[in-house]
């Protein structure tokens, strides 16, 4: 706090919010990143969160260089480092979203049209923005969704006045995660405790309902798993009893029965190719049916309170109109309206494009494409709100198969429309994840969508151009990254096997029915996203859904036990060191091994 | 009826993931594309599976029924003494309105500290507290208007939370009309709430 006699002589000042230095420290660190992270995906083959970095890095350029060495008064508050983290990490969030797709097409050999991917990455850019405008006041407002990521960017930007105590807890959280991290990153620890293979004499060759118990229950030792379970608490426990059904109860039995793929041989897998064959055969296929059964059944249970987001966004509207600037907190819903229309007409252009000028199939890939990108954004807003864990590859695939369907395999365009889905659902997480903190510093929502709406075409085009280039520095100017590269781009590289698969016939469509059956019934059931959490349990391994429920399970007894002040005190601030702690280690880690080569 | 459709429901989903988990080969020699692959497994597991799926469908709608059936007995006995005693909606926006209504800017910057400790114990305690009747708010309020009256209790949390972090940041300018908007918005989402009970 400021010395009062001090502070009361000075005329009122006008609250830093959006200003030039946000907007443009966001921009910098966000085209940094997306090309770093462009890298590290197609080297690695995962993304890192860049709102954390992005928030740390607001506070020592603007207000540490602003306000001290440049004397720019107010600078660097917290509502206008959110600004600066809301566009950076907006801007970066492309980076996964084409890295996870677009190299695929370089590595199939297609001939496409650089312009008509980057178009398609930037519509789906602002897709994502647009979709959120009802989604925010359902997921933030309505089902109050714990966003574990934006509760940790907020104690960050919160810290200053939080008081020495939390920040302690929050310091005490960090140095815990970047223990593990660095004992887990080192090999002093391993990163996954195989628990049930600990009870096996020989892991190799466990076989059976037992088996499959044994060598399915293990434990990653992710402080952003458990800090993410322990900021969700009761609201995610759903999440870990689906982990739980899924491979204590399911897998156990279908092994038991026998109903597995047979091995080339005959025979029925053991060991690691058991566990392999139950998980991306069996749980995985299933776990992306239901999620996208209970997103659609969820949005049919939600429809009232649908209606109700949007009376209350048209009636906010209707008062900013009437100079009420209280109420201008909100964009109308008319941009809803329009940016669908947009979404509409960018992916018909795509598709007429990639189709060459077939209207009929270019009209269905753009419905289609329209109707999907709206569904994913509901789910990966759902499960990240949820569980901070977003289900990008899943969704990714299951658009591109969708796309080979409707363009009798036309790989360039379902993939070019791929690319957009992929960027959107990561542009929905990204700007749901950067609402909440907004929603907990008081932000103004309107100000952060309009600002990551003006940079939105950013990040895709330094993303696809990144890849070009990466590409381009193999032998002749092509084959840069695949296998046999120092960047292998693995995940790149699972979708052309998918695409592959489907082209010859090898999608698991009755997985997919039967999953989506399933996840519409869940969603009967009276607990908010059961479908989504029971699919995501589903889609993941079990060793990150065990870390979540654990942190779950040992937040709700705390908070019992303690109260809930408790939870604000001590657990919210841990957790989000802990969150903090293990993306800037793994981050600089990463960082540093590139560097060596 | 709750133990039994949690029961029903637990059992059909198990049974059901059990079969849509079941790998079923297509027969060697006919054609092994995705529509094929449904036919084959839908032929084999699908009956059990619908099985499942029934109980599960059964199930979560026993369930629903239980919630509504004792939230209908909950509404029942509350009635006529909810609102008097402040556990009703109005009283749960009126105890929210007694912390709020006296937070002022005007002695900023001496009570900065202090003020920003109540917003706080706001924005910790009484926020959440209000937040726990959620599921009765929406038995008794509906969907439609549990959904308008949180867009605007949102709109002052985030006026509540704008004016701590203005005192955080010494932008004096911006407490006064961050809690102005957090004191209209809880008024706003009151009109809301009284609308709809006295329909």
């Amino acid at each position: 706090m400021a010395s009062a006699p001090a502070a009361a002589e000075a005329a009122p000042k006008p609250y830093r919010e959006v200003t030039f230095g946000a907007v443009f420290l966001g921009v910098i660190q966000g085209a940094i990143m997306t090309a770093a992270f462009v890298y590290i995906g197609l080297r690695l083959g995962f993304g890192l969160p860049g709102s954390t970095v992005a928030a740390i890095l607001g506070f020592a350029l603007l207000r540490g260089v602003g306000r001290n060495a440049l004397g720019i008064e107010g600078a660097g508050s917290i509502v206008e480092n959110n600004i600066n983290q809301t566009i950076a990490s907006g801007i970066n969030t492309a980076s996964a979203g084409v890295v996870f797709t677009f190299p695929a097409l370089l590595l199939l050999g297609e001939d496409f049209d650089v312009g008509t991917i980057i178009l398609s990455a930037i519509a789906g850019s602002f897709m994502g923005i647009v979709v959120i405008i009802p989604l925010r006041k359902q997921m933030i407002e309505i089902e109050r969704l714990k966003f574990p990521s934006g509760v940790a960017v907020a104690t960050i930007l919160k810290s200053p006045g939080a008081g020495a105590a939390k920040a302690i807890r929050l310091g005490i959280g960090f140095v815990i995660a970047v223990g593990i991290t660095l004992l887990t990153k080192f090999e002093v620890v391993p990163e996954t405790l195989t628990i049930g293979a600990w009870f096996l004499d020989d892991p190799e060759q466990a076989s059976g309902g037992l088996g499959i118990l044994a060598l399915g229950t293990s434990l990653s030792l992710s402080m952003a798993n458990l800090g993410a379970g322990l900021l969700s608490g009761k609201g995610g426990l759903p999440f870990a009893l689906g982990g739980a059904l899924a491979w204590w109860v399911i897998a156990p039995f279908v092994v038991g029965q026998g109903w597995l793929p047979a091995g080339p041989d005959g025979a029925l897998p053991s060991g690691e190719a058991l566990w392999g064959a139950v998980y991306g055969a069996m749980l995985r296929p299933v776990g992306i049916g239901v999620l996208i059964g209970g997103a659609l059944s969820g949005v049919v249970l939600s429809f009232p309170a649908l209606k109700g987001a949007i009376k209350s966004l048209r009636a906010a509207a209707k008062l900013a109109k009437q100079g009420d600037a209280a109420s201008a907190d909100e964009l109308p819903p008319k941009v809803l309206l329009f940016g669908l229309a947009g979404a509409f007409l960018a992916l018909f252009g795509v598709a007429i494009v990639g189709s060459d000028g077939a209207i009929s199939m270019a009209i269905s890939v753009a419905v289609a494409g329209t109707i999907w990108l709206a569904l994913a954004g509901l789910i990966v807003a759902q499960a990240t709100g949820a569980t901070d864990i977003s289900p990008l590859s899943g969704l990714a695939l299951i658009a591109v198969t969708l796309m080979l369907a409707l363009t009798a395999n036309n790989v360039v365009l379902a993939i070019t429309i791929g690319v957009a889905v992929c960027v959107a659902t990561n542009q929905c997480a990204d700007m749901m994840s950067d609402l909440k903190t907004g929603h907990l510093i008081g932000a103004v929502p309107r100000r952060q969508q309009l600002v990551q709406f003006g940079v939105a075409w950013i990040g895709p085009a330094i993303a696809v151009g990144t890849v070009l280039l990466l590409w381009s520095g193999g032998e002749g100017g092509a084959n840069g990254f695949g296998p046999g590269t120092s960047l292998p781009a693995p995940q790149a590289g699972a979708l052309q096997g998918m695409v592959e698969g489907v082209v010859s016939g090898d999608a698991p469509l009755d997985k997919y029915v039967s999953g989506a059956a399933i996840g519409g019934s869940l969603a009967l059931f009276p607990i908010s996203g059961l479908g989504v959490l029971v699919g995501l349990a589903m889609y993941l391994p079990f060793e990150i859904t065990l870390g979540y429920g654990i942190g779950c399970v040992v937040s709700m007894g705390l908070e019992k036990k303690k109260g809930r002040r408790f939870y604000g005190d001590y657990l919210v601030p841990i957790a989000a060191g802990f969150i903090v702690g293990e993306a800037l280690t793994s981050l600089t880690l990463t960082m540093i091994e590139l560097a060596g080569g | 009826m709750k133990h039994l459709g949690f029961l029903l429901f637990l059992g059909g989903l198990t049974v059901a993931s059990w079969y849509a988990s079941k790998v079923v080969p297509v027969p060697e020699g006919e054609p092994a594309g995705p529509v094929e692959r449904l036919v084959v497994w839908g032929k084999d597991a699908g009956g059990l599976f619908g099985v499942g799926l029934a109980a599960m469908v059964v199930g979560g709608l026993l369930a629903r029924r239980a919630r509504h059936a004792s939230a209908a007995v909950a509404k029942k006995a509350g009635e006529g003494k909810h609102e008097e005693d402040g556990v009703g909606v109005l009283g749960l926006l009126d105890h929210i309105d007694e912390k709020l209504a006296p937070m002022e800017a005007g002695a900023l910057p001496e009570g900065a500290q202090a003020l920003a400790d109540t917003l706080d114990e706001l924005l910790t305690d009484t926020v959440p507290d209000f937040l726990d009747h959620r599921e009765e708010l929406i038995e008794k309020l509906g969907l439609e208007t549990f959904a308008e009256l949180i867009g605007q209790f949102a709109s002052m949390e985030r006026g509540a939370a704008r004016a701590w972090s203005a005192i955080t940041d010494e932008a004096w300018g911006e407490v006064g009309p961050s809690l102005d908007k957090a004191k209209s918005s809880l008024a706003a989402a009151r009109d809301i709430a009284r609308a709809k009970l006295e329909a």
